[in-house]
């Protein structure tokens, strides 16, 4: 089953009231959101779906850097962990991109080449036919196939790299308490003389 | 009378997006400053900024060399403190704190980043050192990033608006020839206007007699432009601006006497003074040196706001103050009465109008940044667009939110091969030879697939520009048009 990662809709915010009681609303829908995407984290195979927990931590990035001022500091310390993960996020999908783009090129060269060495039995005579089994057995040194399967080696071993420093962020991250404190900007009390007015909004 | 004690010596440090200014001085014994020296280097901190959303590396390797000399030329001088503070630059860019965190380890400067509100309070305290702040006044102080109008009544102030007006980015939007030319000046104009008009009303003081008193660079150097014996008006400034689209950025400086990088953003400055003499229309224009650091000096020596400065800064009601680059409304207690719906339309109209002053740059194709830059201000946009959704229920918002999502998506095609391509050939120039053959045939692919992308990415934004958007944008959120010759590049000279 795929995560969609359709931003949530902020389904409560209202227009006519100040920008930090909305603030506050479009934060908790991002960091619920954001953490939705949790159950996938022990998952590196799940590629798509890490791909959409980054589209998700950038819209809560996005949101925290909007009401910056409302955040204040506390909210500074957020936004780098949220871009941190990002970023980490990031270049597990390029890696995946590349991973997905090296092992297409292998298959449709191996296609060509299996057609082509079909093409060349098929009108080989008798005598042909053992230097063409040599040469698909063991191929040149200048055959396309050893760079594209040295690269996609390299490039699945940088992807569990990048993926296993994800993991020990996020492991670091929530023995922090990046949660605990992303919900507390999104219930932090509002400042004197805001108190009257968010109560009658809420 | 002067005191006979020794009297503190303090320095101000003003990091804006243009310059970064001191002021050294010290208390004169009756609630004054006796100016000792000053300093200012043009930095153009907030260069590139509307477009990144960062600031630039070189800027800030050259803003920290600068408060370093700062610091020492404060030290020579006797100055127990050093105060600084940032405006609109830092606090607008994903990296300013990083840069006041390198500002205070190598220069030991702890910098203030302060909101509109209070730089607006910091420069009207310095404002009352040197300026005649009797009946009405409208004081401007226009920087390189934003613009600070406060509106005071018999030296008490009514209410003060930061607007995402600055010399400095006006130029990186709307001027590319130099000397500039008057089509470029009135668009610095007309988008100053529009972002003035834009804006919840300005409360001015009931009366017919206002002054308007322009702070900073922008007034000073454009009065030495007006002969001795004219007084300053609307008139008189549109004049400026006519002499300004005939000199270039060096005759300027030259004639002037100010660094050439100062001169090339003197032009859009003048534009938006123009704007708001024409939009407000004071009686006459005055010009004041004194401003946000000569306040700052006052708070470092003779501490925060008295009792009475108090009264006189919160005398108005609470006024909205938006931030268009990243981040909405400063101080809270100031915006409890903010409306989101209002606030999220000026935000959605400056990042739309930075959608649009990057895709120019994207189509010229000579820097592979340009479609990064149009992709990451589209996803911006949508940030907002997301959001402020239920403030827009009309099939108009979703279409243009639509259309918001369409520019993302036709970008990422390209983008993601740029970013391909510059991957496989640093792979390449570590592999071995025998691993090249592969190599190369990958990139042969990409190449070939990004030059179709391109192509179909070309054919959507032409589209997208030649069609209905730009009118519609206008229509719907006051979005100013950027002048096509942006996407150019280096200064050119105006076409006769």
């Amino acid at each position: 089953m795929r995560i969609v990662s359709r931003a949530w809709p902020v389904d409560d915010v209202d227009p006519e009231a100040p920008v930090i009681d909305n603030a506050r609303r479009v934060l908790a829908v991002r960091i619920a959101e954001f953490y939705s995407f949790e159950p996938v984290v022990p998952h590196p195979e799940l590629s798509e779906a890490l791909h959409d927990m980054r589209i998700s931590a950038k819209r809560l990035r996005y949101s925290l850097e909007l009401f910056r001022p409302q955040f204040e500091k506390p909210g500074e310390r957020q936004i780098e962990r949220v871009r941190t993960i990002q970023e980490i996020l990031g270049t597990l999908h390029d890696h995946d991109v590349r991973v997905d783009l090296i092992g297409d090129e292998l298959s449709q060269l191996m296609l060509e080449q299996s057609r082509k060495t079909r093409s060349d039995i098929a009108d080989a005579s008798p005598e042909e036919l053992a230097t063409i089994a040599a040469v698909a057995l063991r191929p040149p040194p200048d055959d396309p196939r050893r760079g594209l399967i040295a690269l996609l080696g390299r490039e699945h071993a940088s992807r569990r790299t990048a993926y296993a420093r994800f993991r020990e962020l996020w492991d670091t991250y929530a023995a922090d308490g990046m949660r605990r404190d992303l919900v507390a900007l999104s219930v932090r009390p509002l400042p004197d003389g805001h108190a009257a007015r968010a109560t009658t909004v809420a | 009378m002067t005191s006979d004690f020794p009297q503190p010596v303090a320095a101000a440090i003003d990091i804006g997006s243009n310059s970064i200014k001191m002021t050294i001085g010290r208390a004169n014994g009756e609630g004054g400053i006796d100016q000792l020296d000053w300093a200012s280097e043009v930095v153009r901190l907030g260069h590139g900024l509307d477009q990144t959303g960062l600031l630039d590396d070189e800027r800030i390797q050259i803003a920290i060399e600068t408060l370093t000399r700062f610091a020492a030329q404060a030290r020579e001088r006797g100055a127990t403190r050093v105060v600084a503070v940032a405006t609109e630059a830092t606090r607008a860019a994903a990296n300013g704190a990083t840069f006041l965190d390198r500002v205070r380890e190598e220069t030991g400067i702890e910098v203030r980043v302060v909101d509109g509100q209070a730089e607006a309070a910091l420069t009207f305290r310095g404002l009352g050192a040197d300026a005649d702040l009797t009946d009405s006044v409208l004081v401007a102080d226009i920087g390189g990033g934003s613009t600070e109008l406060i509106t005071a009544r018999d030296g008490a102030m009514l209410a003060a608006r930061s607007l995402p007006l600055g010399s400095g980015r006006l130029t990186d939007r709307f001027i590319v020839a130099d000397p500039p030319c008057l089509d470029e000046l009135a668009a610095c104009e007309t988008a100053a206007a529009a972002s003035i008009q834009a804006a919840q009303p300005i409360r001015l003081p009931t009366s017919s007699a206002l002054r308007l008193i322009v702070v900073g660079g922008t007034g000073e150097f454009m009065a030495r432009l007006v002969p001795d014996d004219q007084h300053i008006d609307l008139a008189a400034v549109r004049l400026v601006l006519a002499k300004l689209a005939t000199l270039s950025a060096a005759e300027l400086a030259d004639e002037i006497d100010i660094p050439e990088a100062r001169a090339r953003v003197l032009p859009a400055g003048v534009a938006i003074v123009a704007a708001i003499a024409s939009s407000l229309d004071p009686e006459r224009i005055e010009i004041s040196r004194s401003g946000i650091r000569a306040g700052l000096l006052l708070e470092a020596i003779y501490g925060g706001v008295t009792d009475e400065e108090e009264s006189k800064t919160k005398g108005g009601p609470a006024e909205k103050w938006s931030r268009k680059d990243g981040s909405l409304a400063t101080d809270q207690r100031e915006s409890s009465g903010l409306n989101f719906r209002d606030t999220m339309s000026e935000l959605i109209a400056e990042r739309w109008q930075t959608v649009l002053t990057a895709i120019p740059i994207a189509l010229a194709g000579t820097d592979i940044e340009g479609v990064h830059d149009v992709r990451v201000a589209s996803r911006r946009l949508r940030a907002v667009m997301d959001v402020a959704a239920p403030a827009f229920p009309g099939k108009w918002y979703k279409a243009l939110h639509r259309t918001a999502k369409e520019i993302t998506g036709a970008l990422g095609e390209v983008r993601d091969r740029d970013v391909l391509l510059e991957a496989l050939q640093a792979d390449r120039s570590a592999a071995p030879l025998a691993e090249h053959p592969g190599i190369d045939r990958l990139i042969d692919r990409v190449e070939r697939e990004r030059v179709a992308a391109r192509a179909e990415m070309e054919h959507y934004l032409r589209r997208l520009l030649d069609g209905s958007l730009r009118s519609e944008l206008t229509r719907r959120f006051g979005v100013t048009e950027a002048p096509t010759s942006r996407s150019t590049g280096a200064p050119t000279e105006c076409a006769s």
